[in-house]
């Protein structure tokens, strides 16, 4: 569905801009409230919640066994999608993946996987016939702004409290899944001119370009997104940079406090 | 027109960081770093990255990225004046 862009709107944000200031009362790199809850779906071998403002998603893990594939005989695989459904929001329509979900999916598998936490060698069973395949699966069930972002954190949070099914499959004992690292994504919003943090639903809609950043635990880089139309000079990126480093620390700390639970 | 896009890719190959990577060390490399430059203005249009940079080694290969798109820059003003200069068609 095409959205329409009310000038009004964009006004009102260049207006807001101006004053170095937000729709909803924040400062330009202030994120919202977000609470995270792990272990939440019973059919899921791991999983998570996060409430971002007016943004719900959930994310669960399944293990399935699958013979690996021909050049990677020793390797597990990871498969991670999300889905963007109607009920999330009126822009969404019914049918098959769109370009965005598709996008979606894409950025949060890139910062896992790129982040190595997972190793994919300890996901095999027997080397050419059995590896664990690991799927994260994504629902967004609201979407009121910076769905990236609250995708990126619960995947992450359901992975990091997954137990490995062994017995249901038969290949020994139940164990906790590996994973060494959170990476964590920072998500950035053209809004009245200049780039804002964690981005709400209406500033989505009247902004330009996002830039998704995933880091992991020692500040490198994982994975970098950008999207929509717009361009950006090397000294914005610079200040975006060292504003991801904070904003993905402060949420890394709040998947280790659920792990503590 | 105000500026002629430029394409250019840098990345990490066995922890050093390097322009321009071929087929082998896209695939078994340890990052790539993908843009679309605006050299009049110094501006970024499109990005991408996947991979293990550090901030350090960003700032190398977004510099060895400028540097590069600046040249491929001046050979496409230059092909594109040739074109048009000798007046055929």
């Amino acid at each position: 569905m095409v959205e329409l862009v009310p000038t009004l709107l964009r006004q009102e944000l260049a207006r807001l801009a101006e004053d170095d200031q937000r729709m909803d009362g924040r400062g330009q790199w202030e994120g919202r409230e977000v609470s995270l809850e792990v272990d939440c779906l019973y059919n899921a071998e791991g999983s998570a919640k996060v409430v971002m403002g007016k943004t719900i998603v959930y994310a669960g893990v399944k293990f399935e066994l699958r013979t690996p594939w021909p050049d990677r005989p020793s390797q597990g695989s990871l498969m991670c999608g999300a889905e963007l459904r109607p009920v999330a929001h009126r822009k969404y329509e019914p049918g098959p993946p769109s370009p965005q979900s598709i996008e979606l999916g894409r950025v949060v598998d890139r910062g896992i996987r790129e982040s190595g936490c997972i190793d994919m060698e300890s996901l095999c069973i027997v080397p050419g016939e059995k590896v664990w395949g690991v799927m994260i699966d994504i629902h967004v069930l609201s979407d009121g702004g910076n769905i990236f972002d609250a995708c990126g954190l619960a995947a992450i949070a359901a992975l990091r409290t997954a137990v490995v099914p062994a017995e249901r499959f038969d290949v020994g004992e139940d164990y906790t899944l590996k994973v060494n690292g959170t990476p964590i994504m920072s998500s950035f919003t053209r809004v009245g001119g200049r780039y804002i943090y964690d981005p709400s639903e209406e500033e989505e809609l009247g902004g330009d370009e996002r830039i998704h950043i995933t880091l992991g635990d020692e500040g490198h880089l994982h994975s970098l997104q950008k999207g929509l139309r717009g361009v950006f000079t090397p000294a914005e990126f610079a200040e975006i940079f060292d504003v991801a480093h904070q904003r993905c620390a402060d949420l890394r700390k709040l998947v280790a406090n659920q792990e503590g639970n | 027109m105000r500026d002629l896009i430029v394409g250019v890719a840098s990345g990490k190959v066995e922890d050093t960081v390097v322009l321009d990577l071929d087929k082998a060390e896209d695939n078994y490399g340890q990052a790539d770093l993908p843009v679309g430059i605006l050299p009049n203005t110094g501006e970024i249009a499109f990005l991408q990255m996947d991979g293990d940079l550090s901030p350090e080694e960003y700032n190398l290969a977004m510099e060895y990225n400028f540097k590069a798109a600046a040249e491929i820059h001046e050979i496409m003003v230059d092909a594109l004046k040739r074109r048009y200069e000798g007046g055929e068609n």
